[in-house]
């Protein structure tokens, strides 16, 4: 009987335990991913803040709308594409790599490569000099 | 030797062109804050609100109507200074196939039912209590204004005030708009 009942106490904790997690993270899920959507996209009113950072009142109707469309059961993507049909590519944080935003993703890699190229001539120049 | 020569000035005219191309892109862009409606050549957001009368306004019953949508609100000097000429063009086309809707938003119900009274309030004005209707035509500041064809397409989109020359200028646009003509956006 006694055996019994601490089985029965244990699964009852474990359960609650899990209960308790299962709510903890669906609540943090819930702002994370208004955050997580937020950050993506750009205040269309404000210089160069995000709609999560910013206070403006058109970043928080569309934190709202964000909370609202993920409560309706929407993905991040549908989301994302809700605010793209509306408002355009330019309002998220990072526009796919098309026309000047690709000069702009290709230039870091390009300056790598190239002064990659450049010291490795200079070191096979001074070597060419001291073999001389 | 010589080929790497070649290569070096190659690669230099190429990094000065890349510049070049960044530097003219980077200036022939508009301010970050200029959008360009996605909305415009395609098919109107539905909604379905109240008017301040306390009728329910859907987009849908004016279909076969050219339309025109102003988003306003009442702390707007913008929106003060072209509510005239919104007025008087609305007047002025009564009888045509042409409504005008307003819509307010980011406002407080008291300050819009009194702007609706002082500019004439001749055609309907919509409240959106969710603060969502703006969301879904892409709308950045007050005030803006979307012209809809007959057909529920949306021809047209103007930021700012609006003057009667303009308004008629957008609503020929609507009329005309076959889907093949462009649309037109702060002309």
């Amino acid at each position: 009987m006694n055996r019994f009942f601490h089985k029965i106490l244990s699964g009852g904790l474990v359960l609650s335990l899990a209960l308790l997690v299962a709510f903890q993270v669906n609540a943090d899920t819930l702002e994370d991913q208004i955050a997580d959507i937020s950050g993506e996209l750009m205040c269309p009113v404000c210089e160069g803040q995000s709609v999560a950072e910013s206070n403006a009142q058109l970043a928080r109707d569309m934190r709202a709308i964000i909370k609202t469309k993920l409560l309706e059961g929407n993905t991040k993507e549908e989301i994302i594409d809700y605010f793209i049909s509306s408002y355009g590519e330019t309002i998220l944080a990072s526009p796919p790599p098309r026309g000047f935003s690709a000069i702009l993703w290709l230039l870091p890699v390009l300056s790598v490569l190239i002064g990659a190229a450049i010291i490795l001539r200079t070191i096979r120049s001074y070597r060419v000099e001291e073999k001389k | 030797m010589k080929i790497s020569n070649a290569a070096s000035k190659i690669l230099i005219v190429l990094i000065i062109a890349l510049l070049a191309y960044t530097l003219w892109s980077g200036l022939s862009e508009k301010g970050n804050i200029e959008i360009p409606s996605q909305l415009v050549g395609n098919p109107a957001p539905e909604f379905a609100l109240k008017s301040f009368d306390g009728d329910e306004v859907r987009l849908s019953d004016f279909r076969g109507k050219t339309l025109l949508v102003n988003f306003w609100a009442s702390w707007c000097h913008p929106c003060r200074e072209e509510a005239p000429a919104l007025e008087r063009t609305y007047m002025s086309l009564s009888g045509k196939q042409v409504e005008f809707i307003g819509i307010n938003i980011m406002d407080d119900r008291k300050s819009a039912e009194e702007y609706i009274k002082s500019f004439g309030g001749t055609f309907v004005n919509i409240y959106d209590p969710k603060n969502r209707i703006h969301l879904d035509y892409g709308v950045g500041g007050v005030p803006e204004t979307f012209f809809v064809n007959p057909d529920g397409i949306i021809t047209g989109k103007h930021r700012g005030p609006l003057t009667e020359k303009m308004i008629m200028r957008y609503i020929e646009n609507a009329t005309l708009y076959n889907g093949q003509s462009p649309g037109i956006e702060n002309p």
